[in-house]
């Protein structure tokens, strides 16, 4: 809970990764609304100028540094390098907030996987985030910079179903990061925040949907989401609050207070209410959606079959 | 109500609830039996993956244990025959490094050979090990290091396995090891954690998944266990953290493979170790599936109260730690001038 001021994005460096498109932008957006410096990265040329012209539109005050750098920052040397251009227009100062919005899903069976394509769901979902979080970290140290770094997980940190077992993991050892993080990087006085956003509707969304199990598609038929808009502004009060575990929704809410653990929660009242209905809800839900799996599994073996991987 | 009927009622009103309890602990299904069926366990020359398969051999199983070292794998084969219960048991080991797709496939070929080329019934994968230290002296080489011996060195085996189990049609068990570090952290286990998590994150995508199959899904979350990994661990440990788990007690790997062994045979899913263990589990669940929902609510609301009263006790060391530790990174050069 959070009585102090709350953090004010205004005339802060924002480092935003995944800044060219869906909730990335969207956050960017709202930080340049808000009179906050924003460098946004990514790795398409073509979609951050096009961000770029957005974000100007956003642009508060005429005295506002808003750029677009394309890096790959899934490797330590390419945040660093992004790290190092962004900082330029500041005389080398490091950006205060880091952002991490870098990734993707795509969900498949279990048994389609090799070594690489794990290797891939776990680029994507963790070290897409990971490096860049280790090298803003150790410049915000070397330079006594107190600024804050914020990873976007997903709901599929709370829990986990069949399709997403490349994806999971990745969105769990994220969890695990931050969670380390938040006890560790209170030696440098650096916030670390930590949001789950369910299903985004962006057209990253769409890619993942063409790939995707049938048995997912038919679990998640009846799901909501959230518009990136939505799930940015979620991000932005989480953190403004200085909330560690942000969520966005009821269904975000719930699995938050019932897998929290020792985390620093929000609102020790709210949680209760929140973990109380989920005790009772979220098994209810978790046998219907096992029923609906065993329900699939002629279909699947149809499908095994059909694609080679068992004898016909 | 008359009464002569009260007493009987009363009596049936309390018992009644506590037979159904049990019986439903007890009763619901049969017990997971080792006994002839074939068991690999990686990691399966030191630690809890020794001690599980002494314990596997016991309980008559064919046991197949995969490890790297060869002279450690020779020392741990000839402590299995120790307990060899029958002459029919199959027990042997392999040397191979299973945190890689090609080999964990060489290392599952391997065994099924003395099988007649049928995939084990159940895997084990205790291989894992722990390197804690701050996270500004990491680098992207240490921290995959650590991911490939967290999280590589049993997911791509479970890849395998698995494969191989719905292919034959073996209707098995994946039993996979995390920690109590896959249920919460602490500054230190930035690159041990994440693989942890991860585990967890895979093994609750396989429960659901193996649905598919019939092929069950277990997962440990010990805490501390005294084995020659946990000398070689607190060798490179901060120690920030060491004070921290000053008051912590921990387990051997006999007793670990004990609760674990036990924790299938019940058909439980998280499988934890201990009163801590229990605690975090109940507290972390959110829509695992819950082994007993009765004792959960306990374990949760002891959680609820004392969980946030050790944190921040945990916090409050870390930042009386701040000045010694900038003093630590001003040495190795990490940062520079006073502050």
């Amino acid at each position: 809970m959070f009585f102090g001021k709350k953090w004010d994005p205004r005339g802060r460096h924002c480092f935003i990764t995944g800044g060219s498109s869906g909730t990335g932008l969207a956050l960017a957006i709202i930080l340049a609304r808000n009179g906050a410096d924003v460098s946004i990265v990514a790795r398409n040329e073509k979609r951050l100028r096009e961000a770029l012209e957005i974000l100007e539109e956003a642009r508060e005050n005429g005295g506002q540094v808003l750029r677009a750098y394309a890096y790959a920052v899934d490797s330590e040397a390419g945040s660093q390098a992004a790290l190092k251009a962004a900082s330029e227009p500041f005389g080398g100062r490091c950006p205060e907030a880091l952002f991490l919005c870098a990734g993707a899903a795509r969900p498949s069976y279990w048994v389609e996987q090799t070594e690489d394509t794990l290797k891939q769901g776990m680029q994507t979902s963790y070290w897409a985030q990971a490096y860049t979080a280790l090298a803003g970290s150790k410049e915000m140290v070397k330079q006594g910079v107190k600024g804050k770094i914020v990873f976007v997980s997903s709901v599929l940190a709370f829990f986990s179903m069949v399709g997403y077992s490349p994806y999971s993991p990745g969105k769990f050892a994220l969890r695990g990061l931050a969670e380390s993080l938040q006890s560790e990087l209170q030696l440098y006085e650096i916030d670390v925040h930590i949001s789950f956003p369910p299903t985004i509707f962006t057209p990253g969304y769409q890619e993942e949907n063409k790939t995707k199990p049938s048995i997912t598609l038919k679990i998640e038929e009846t799901d909501g989401g959230l518009t990136p808009e939505q799930v940015a502004a979620g991000i932005y009060k989480g953190v403004q609050s200085g909330d560690f575990h942000i969520t966005t929704g009821w269904i975000g809410d719930t699995f938050r207070a019932s897998t929290a653990g020792s985390s620093p929660r929000n609102s020790y009242m709210w949680d209760a209410l929140y973990a109380a209905w989920g005790y009772v809800f979220l098994p209810a839900w978790r046998k219907t959606v096992d029923w609906q799996v065993q329900q699939h599994r002629e279909e699947h073996y149809e499908y095994l079959r059909n694609c080679g991987f068992l004898a016909m | 109500m008359q009464s002569t009927a009260l007493v009987p009622a009363l009596i049936l009103g309390a018992v009644l609830p506590i037979v159904v309890f049990l019986s439903k602990m007890f009763f619901t299904s049969k017990k997971w039996d080792p006994r002839g069926k074939h068991c690999f366990v990686t990691g399966g020359s030191s630690g809890a993956g020794l001690a599980l398969a002494v314990l596997l051999v016991k309980r008559g199983a064919h046991v197949s244990i995969v490890a790297r070292n060869e002279e450690r794998l020779q020392k741990a084969l000839a402590e299995l025959e120790k307990h060899r219960q029958t002459s029919e048991q199959i027990i042997k080991s392999y040397s191979f490094a299973v945190n890689s797709e090609a080999g964990s496939a060489a290392a599952v070929k391997a065994a099924s050979e003395a099988h007649g080329g049928r995939c084990p019934d159940a895997f084990f994968f205790c291989a894992g090990a722990s390197r804690p230290q701050f996270w500004v002296e990491q680098t992207e080489q240490l921290m995959r290091e650590d991911m490939d011996a967290t999280y590589g060195a049993q997911a791509y085996t479970a890849l395998v396995a698995s494969r191989e189990m719905v292919k034959q049609g073996v209707k098995g068990k994946l039993v996979f090891v995390s920690s109590v570090l896959g249920y919460f952290s602490i500054v230190g286990y930035s690159t041990y954690s994440p693989g942890k998590f991860a585990i967890r994150g895979l093994a609750e995508a396989l429960q659901s998944e193996f649905k598919l199959y019939d092929i069950d899904v277990h997962i440990a979350f010990p805490g501390t266990i005294f084995s020659p990994g946990y000398e070689q661990e607190n060798k490179v440990k901060p120690k920030i953290t060491l004070k921290i788990e000053e008051t912590d007690g921990g387990s051997t790997p006999e007793y670990v493979a004990e609760t674990i062994l036990k924790g299938i045979q019940k058909g439980k899913f998280h499988i934890t170790v201990d009163f801590i263990g229990n605690v975090f589990r109940a507290s972390t669940a959110g829509s695992s599936p819950r082994n007993s929902y009765i004792t959960d609510l306990f374990y949760g609301l002891v959680g609820y109260i004392a969980l946030p009263i050790w944190r921040n006790s945990v916090d409050a060391t870390v930042l009386s730690h701040r000045q010694e530790h900038h003093e630590y990174l001003r040495q190795k050069g990490i940062i520079r001038e006073e502050r």
